[in-house]
């Protein structure tokens, strides 16, 4: 074990140092941990207010019950399906090339690997906790008291850790033994697929009761033992009753799933290199855009090379460059086109539906129906947005490349941010119109804003997101890429606080459309601001070769 | 001491190296040769057991691979095709690293030696990340040469280096082998393997094709035009056309 711990600890050391030395880094770090103290805040604060009016009507005990239950079994299948993909055994290059070789046994390099999974389950665990906690705070739920013992405060999170720490062992153990897993992987979503829709038809036509039956069958309840204990033991915690049983049962199934694990003598790096490889083409190909990344994960293995494709040249400068990009996203068009949409279509089937099924005139449901769909849209926009910072980087890659092009910086910009711009605007289509088709509440100001405010939102935000890719611009750097989502978040709040202020006078006129008009015009000048900046930073990046500060630019600008 | 008898590896349907058998003797040089795709790198990651052998042996020291890893991988001293530094490790800490994981802390003093005949003692406190092409390889060579091992597998180690540090490289090489140490190079700098390797053995397409040192293969092959190992090469590993 000590070399490895000395490996631990000159990376540690290091990776602090650098932090620590470089004020790009440290700053976003420094914001990181406000943000989880606001957070923490938050949580206590919600603690100790009333819960909202007619929250507790909404959620009852009996659904704050099942929901804990199937957050946690999905939690907890999800983790399997980690395990399948290549995530538990993919190592670093680096530890392919330094660690594998050397003399240490397997099973002391498998040791190696539990922290980080363990820091997996445990953020999770705290993920989970944090969510259930400001749920219950908000809304209350009338959960039955039926005891008075007070657990430890430690005892949800451990048991959350031990129900993820036994499925992600089990996950790393087929890891471990089977090489291609793709049959498995398959099932595992079809599975998700399926579960997905069991719960969601359940609980729609039968309701939360019916749904909290079949959650609470011995069939369910046994094939998912550990994930059944943890939530049995985290509901418990919340009612007051002894907790020490299934905790006990918990630390028990763990210490047993461990044993295959470390027990086993399968030279599994043979498994791990494949993952490593097939994860770094995977994380290569994410820098190089959403179309090529998906090109990658559909094909599933790089020394498999299937139809061959030409891109037609069509254009000239920075049409050229889009018509490249585009057409090598229509090598896929299921990815880049089709799923896009069809996942638009189930946003607003979805949107529509829950709107509509949770009846009545009263302003919650139709709130909760109008937060699902517009929880779903951000949240997609917001996969769509990462992709431009995936662009910056691969063009940063190709700086070479592009750079003797005659091309305007942000010309290239647009060129590369169009395919995900195309990919974008397809899923706002599919939601809105399926929106719109079905007629849910407000459907009017709801699908021309998702139409069109949505859209151009994308747009602004995948400039602003390429422009931070441009300046954190080292890929390998991961403490780099970590920090610039930060820094995302710290620049694009400004912008998102202003497009809340100028909704206000449309809010105090009671009307949707002078609101989505301002939110809408304001876009415009952000779009073009973005761009400017993208594009002069493109500039200056492949003229110079240097890291682009952001204050430099702007000062010059 | 390196054998491997009967090495057959496959990839799915895919046959990389076809029943392969070599020795490479104590003090002896063997240059590992053959066209792109010819199984080289796959033989020596199954050597440094990253790869389980589909069927066959691989003894280093006489110890097997699959049955015993960390005996064989204890005699063994491997640089890769493309070595990936540890990014947040200085070149010193990759030193002693290595040495730790071989148990050998004590043969940190050859370390300065070491990295001054490779130009990296001046690096020797910047990170992975800092280094170019050729200091990750020559870093890679130095973790090679820090810890005593018997068997030394290079994966085109002279690829990208300067022509200083190719004459280092080899020269270091050599000392090995004057202390009796094993040593197997892939490489495809033909006129290099010529001088630097005792024997040869050609790869095509995973099948050993000639074997031996490059006067008995040019008499075996006895055609008046090969002059040299490149010429031998070229006729060898050709293709016929149909
Ligand atoms: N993990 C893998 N999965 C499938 N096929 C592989 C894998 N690794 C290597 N191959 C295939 O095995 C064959 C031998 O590859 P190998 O890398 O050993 O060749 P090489 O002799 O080292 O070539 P080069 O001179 O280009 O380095 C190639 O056809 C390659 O495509
Ligand atoms: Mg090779």
């Amino acid at each position: 074990m000590y070399p490895i711990a000395l490996l631990a600890s000159f990376k540690l050391r290091n990776s602090v140092r650098t932090v620590l030395s470089d004020p790009r880094k440290l700053i976003p770090l420094i914001i990181f941990i406000l943000i989880m103290v606001g957070f923490g805040g938050l949580y206590s604060l919600s603690a100790s207010q009333p819960a909202i009016p007619g929250a507790q009507q909404m959620i009852s005990g009996d659904v704050f019950t099942v929901g804990v239950k199937i957050a946690i079994l999905f939690i907890a299948y999800g983790f399997i399906g980690a395990g399948l993909g290549d995530g538990l055994l993919a190592f670093g290059p680096s530890d392919v090339d330094y660690l594998f070789p050397s003399p240490i046994p397997r099973r002391a390099v498998l040791f190696y690997r539990l922290p980080a999974l363990m820091f997996n389950s445990l953020f999770t665990a705290a993920f989970l906790l944090f969510a259930f906690g400001m749920i219950s705070h908000l809304t209350q739920p009338k959960l039955p008291l039926t005891g008075h013992t007070i657990a430890p405060a430690w005892a949800s999170p451990v048991a959350l850790y031990f129900c993820g720490g036994i499925y992600l062992n089990l996950a790393m153990y087929v890891s471990m033994k089977v090489v291609d897993r793709k049959v498995y992987q398959r099932l595992h979503t079809a599975g998700l697929i399926g579960g997905m829709i069991g719960v969601g038809g359940i609980g729609m036509l039968f309701g939360a009761k019916t749904l909290g039956e079949v959650i609470n069958s011995p069939i369910v309840y046994w094939t998912f033992l550990p994930a059944s204990l943890s939530s049995q033991a985290l509901l418990d915690g919340y009612a007051k009753l002894p907790v020490g049983g299934s905790i006990l049962w918990l630390a028990v199934g763990y210490v047993i799933s461990l044993i295959p694990v470390l027990t086993s003598n399968a030279n599994w790096y043979e498994q791990s290199i494949a993952s490593t490889e097939r994860r770094s083409t995977v994380v290569n190909a994410a820098r190089g855009g959403y179309a090529s990344l998906m090109a990658t994960r559909a094909s599933s293995f790089k020394y498999q090379s299937d139809r061959l494709y030409t891109i037609r040249p069509f254009g000239q400068g920075a049409v050229a460059l889009f018509w490249a990009h585009l057409c090598a996203a229509g090598k896929r068009p299921w990815a880049n086109f089709l799923v896009p949409v069809l996942g638009g279509i189930g946003v607003g089937v979805f949107g529509a539906v829950s709107a509509k099924s949770i009846h009545g005139d009263d302003m919650a449901s139709q709130v909760l129906g109008l937060a699902g769909i517009g929880f779903f849209t951000v949240y997609g926009s917001l996969g769509f947005m990462t992709t431009a910072k995936t662009a910056s980087e691969s063009a940063n890659r190709r700086r070479e490349l592009i750079g003797p092009l005659p091309i305007k910086g942000w010309k290239t910009v647009v060129a590369n941010l169009g395919t995900p711009f195309v990919s974008g605007t397809l899923f706002f289509i599919g939601v809105s119109a399926t929106y719109a088709a079905l007629q849910g509440p407000f459907w009017l100001p709801i699908s021309v804003g998702i139409a069109v405010l949505m859209p151009l939102r994308l747009a602004a935000r995948m400039a602003l997101q390429y422009l931070i890719g441009v300046i954190y611009a080292d890929a390998a750097d991961k403490i780099q890429q970590f920090f610039a989502i930060g820094v995302y978040g710290l620049l694009a709040m400004p912008f998102m606080i202003g497009e809340v202020i100028v909704a206000v006078p449309g809010i105090l006129l009671r009307s949707y459309w002078i609101s989505l008009a301002a939110v809408t015009l304001v876009q415009f000048p952000l779009i073009l601001l973005f761009f400017f900046l993208a594009g002069k930073a493109t500039e200056q990046a492949i003229a110079s070769g240097e890291p682009v500060r952001l204050w430099g630019l702007l000062k010059r600008a | 001491m390196l054998q491997v008898i009967e090495l057959t590896k496959q990839f799915g349907g895919m046959t990389a190296v076809d029943r392969l058998s070599f020795t490479v003797g104590d003090g002896e040089i063997v240059g590992l040769l053959g066209p792109n795709g010819a199984g080289k790198t796959t033989t020596i990651r199954c050597v440094a057991s990253l790869l389980q052998p589909t069927s066959g042996h691989i003894l280093l020291n006489g110890h097997d691979v699959s049955d015993d890893p960390v005996g064989a991988k204890r005699a063994l001293a491997f640089v890769p095709e493309v070595p990936n530094p540890y990014e947040m490790l200085t070149v010193m800490e990759h030193l002693r690293f290595v040495a730790a994981a071989y148990g050998m802390e004590e043969e940190l003093v050859h370390a300065e030696e070491i990295l001054t005949r490779l130009d990296l003692w001046e690096k020797r406190g910047d990170l992975g990340a800092s280094l170019s092409k050729g200091m990750r390889q020559k870093l890679a060579c130095a973790c090679a040469f820090i810890h005593k091992a018997q068997v030394f597998c290079f994966d085109e180690p002279l690829i990208g280096l300067d022509p200083k540090g190719m004459r280092e490289l080899k020269a270091m090489i050599m000392e090995r082998r004057a202390l009796g140490n094993s040593v197997l190079i892939s490489t495809h700098m033909l006129d290099t393997a010529e001088r630097l390797c005792d024997r040869v053995i050609i790869l095509k397409r995973g099948q050993l094709i000639a074997e031996g040192t490059v006067p008995e293969l040019k008499q075996r092959l006895q055609s008046s035009d090969a002059t040299s190992l490149e010429d031998m090469f070229l006729e060898l590993t050709e293709e016929p056309i149909a």
